[in-house]
């Protein structure tokens, strides 16, 4: 890379925001230079599929966003293996080290850096102590997992729980440790999070609520146990750190670019200074139902921020209404999606089917008629309806008794609603 | 073949007029056998991706034959909605800026020249983000492909293709009042 470069569109990231930001870049029509900057050498690849790429679920190419020739045909210049030390939007330049790329209009799509909690005794004194984010981290644990007999993941969300079901088909012991009274809180509810559990059981995987690593113990250089915090000692030959992430922002320390717990965007993603876009993971933005600026760092509004980001700075102005919380999770042979504000059932209506025994779950949130949360598990076929109906915050009154009926569909919601959707121009 | 970048978007979609729609369910059935093998409504019922259950004298679904004889079940894209009288058939809007694709772990959905909004079957590993994304509730799980054995009741997902080996969709051809029709209506 030569010592000072530029380019019309930089854009920071190598995932789900920066991919959909050059296709929306390309087709507003600008056919200026674009370059991307990653501290990761590889090529695109979903973090989603870890846990599958790691457990060897599924061959290498499952992993990869695009085909090997994207940026060749998207006329990208790939900056791959180069960490962002520094942006200076006075100067309209991003700094990797003394080396600088001078832009016209920048993007930061950095996403999300595994959050170590503190306090936890001897991290960094053994082998085999991994966190689970970047394929590299995976590539590790492959290499090692044959000497391994017991895992212990720390982290029961998204990440500990998806790595833990992906390394239990390996055959591995896995304990999972969670601080929080219950697993997924974001995801799952309390019958669905009872269901998910009986599921990971099934699979072999344990799961110990209100606790955490306090310690981490080995010999001869590995680690060999943990200690929890209850004081119980569980032995191990491999611990995951995978407790979740938090946006990857603090390299913009210094740089005017204002963060609150994400990087501040607006409707246009853009940032407080002229130039600067943010999209995905690393931002906090708009929350669709309250309004609330709030960082959701998933994939389907990493995408979506991500390509309303390129448009806008290609010169097309589009909006983002803003994002609702959206999960679609498996945990054996449980399937889980679920929408909106899963625990808040305050003045609210609850609608509930339970069938214990099947594991067959759905529940569905309503306040003034408008839907505010849902969870389905096992019975998912056409949750996407639910999706429109939270968030066009539609009057559900009328029909509210059908919703959770199996034969619900777009034949009971009101006939503007039908014409709009399929009828119209799409 | 990336997701954004279709050169246009001038292709006919399905569009439904549910004042037409008796709830006759031809459409489906034309889905059914225009996935097919032999594309005889025969043969896409009753064999195609079923077994021969000999104590039973008869074919009988058995996805996991079917699957390892790579035999799988055509399937219907298109669903009716019901509510008494009131019916339509519905079907993937292959939208511009395709919330599925969007939502896509793998990138395995992509929009081709023409702006369809394809699979590939290949790429899929059943993880449900789609089912979760697509706003229409457009898309389904075809049981009969899997590509993560691994993972109990995986399948990867179905949705419309538009009939790219027909000059007209197999749905609106066989519709009795016509109530689907192929536009252009951008």
């Amino acid at each position: 890379m030569k010592n000072s470069q530029k380019f019309k569109y930089v854009i920071i990231g190598n995932s789900f925001a920066a991919l959909f930001a050059v296709e929306s870049i390309r087709k507003a029509g600008a056919k200026e230079t674009i370059a991307i900057i990653s501290d990761e050498s590889e090529h695109t690849y979903s973090r989603a599929m870890l846990h599958e790429y790691v457990a060897d679920m599924v061959s290498d190419n499952f992993i990869y966003l695009r085909d090997f020739d994207y940026y060749q045909k998207m006329n990208v210049t790939p900056l791959l293996g180069k960490k962002v030390s520094k942006i200076d939007p006075k100067s309209k330049k991003v700094f990797v080290g003394k080396e600088s790329i001078g832009f016209e209009k920048l993007l930061i799509t950095s996403g999300g850096v595994p959050f170590i909690p503190p306090g936890i005794s001897g991290l960094n004194n053994f082998k085999n102590v991994f966190t689970f984010t970047k394929k590299k981290d995976a590539d590790k644990i492959k290499a090692v997992l044959k000497n391994v007999k017991s895992i212990v993941i720390l982290g029961a969300g998204l990440i500990g729980l998806q790595c833990a079901e992906g390394l239990s088909h390996t055959g591995k012991k896995i304990t999972c440790v969670e601080l929080a009274d219950n697993i997924l809180p974001r995801a799952l509810d309390d019958e669905a999070a009872k269901i998910t559990r009986r599921e990971l059981h099934k699979q072999g995987i344990e799961i110990i609520t209100r606790d955490t690593i306090a310690k981490i113990n080995g010999s001869a250089g590995k680690i060999n146990s943990v200690t929890l915090k209850s004081k119980k000692k569980i032995p191990c030959q491999m611990a995951i750190i995978a407790v979740g992430v938090k946006p990857n922002i603090e390299f913009l320390n210094g740089s005017g670019i204002k963060t609150d717990g994400g990087i501040l965007v607006n409707s246009c993603m853009e940032t407080n200074i002229k130039n600067v876009h943010a999209a995905g993971d690393c931002t906090a933005a708009k929350e669709i139902l309250s309004g609330k600026i709030m960082s959701i760092p998933i994939i389907p509004l990493a995408s979506q921020q991500g390509m309303i980001a390129g448009y806008n700075m290609a010169g097309k102005k589009k909006e983002y209404k803003g994002g609702l919380s959206l999960n679609a999770l498996q945990f054996g042979g449980a399937q889980i999606v679920s929408y909106g504000f899963i625990h808040d059932e305050q003045n609210g209506e609850v609608l509930k089917k339970l069938n214990e025994k099947q594991g067959i779950y759905e529940k569905v949130i309503i306040k003034k008629n408008k839907i505010t949360g849902a969870v389905f598990v096992r019975t998912i076929e056409r949750a996407g309806i639910f999706r429109y109906l939270i968030e066009n915050k539609v009057d559900i009154g009328k029909y509210k008794d059908k919703l959770l009926e199996p034969d619900f569909s777009w034949a009971y919601v009101q006939n503007e609603i039908r014409d709009q959707l399929f009828t119209k121009t799409q | 073949m990336s997701p954004v970048n279709c050169k246009s978007n001038i292709m006919k979609k399905v569009y439904p007029i549910e004042e037409r729609c008796i709830g006759c369910h031809l459409c489906e059935v034309a889905c059914i056998v225009e996935h097919s093998r032999e594309k005889n409504p025969v043969s896409a019922y009753f064999t195609e991706g079923l077994t021969f259950n000999p104590e039973m004298s008869s074919y009988t679904p058995e996805p996991n034959q079917a699957l390892a004889d790579n035999r799988p079940k055509p399937l219907n894209r298109c669903i009716v909605e019901e509510n008494g009288t009131l019916c339509l058939s519905t079907n993937c809007r292959h939208c511009e800026e395709a919330s599925c694709i969007l939502a896509c772990k793998n990138g395995s959905l992509y929009k081709d020249d023409e702006g369809r909004v394809l699979l590939n079957e290949k790429k899929c590993v059943g993880c449900w983000m789609c089912v979760m994304a697509c706003e229409y509730g457009s898309i389904s799980r075809n049981v009969y492909i899997k590509n993560v054995p691994s993972v109990e009741n995986n399948a990867i997902q179905l949705h419309c293709d538009l009939c790219p080996e027909r000059e007209e969709p197999a749905c609106v051809m066989v519709c009795p009042t016509k109530a689907l029709v192929s536009e252009n209506r951008t």
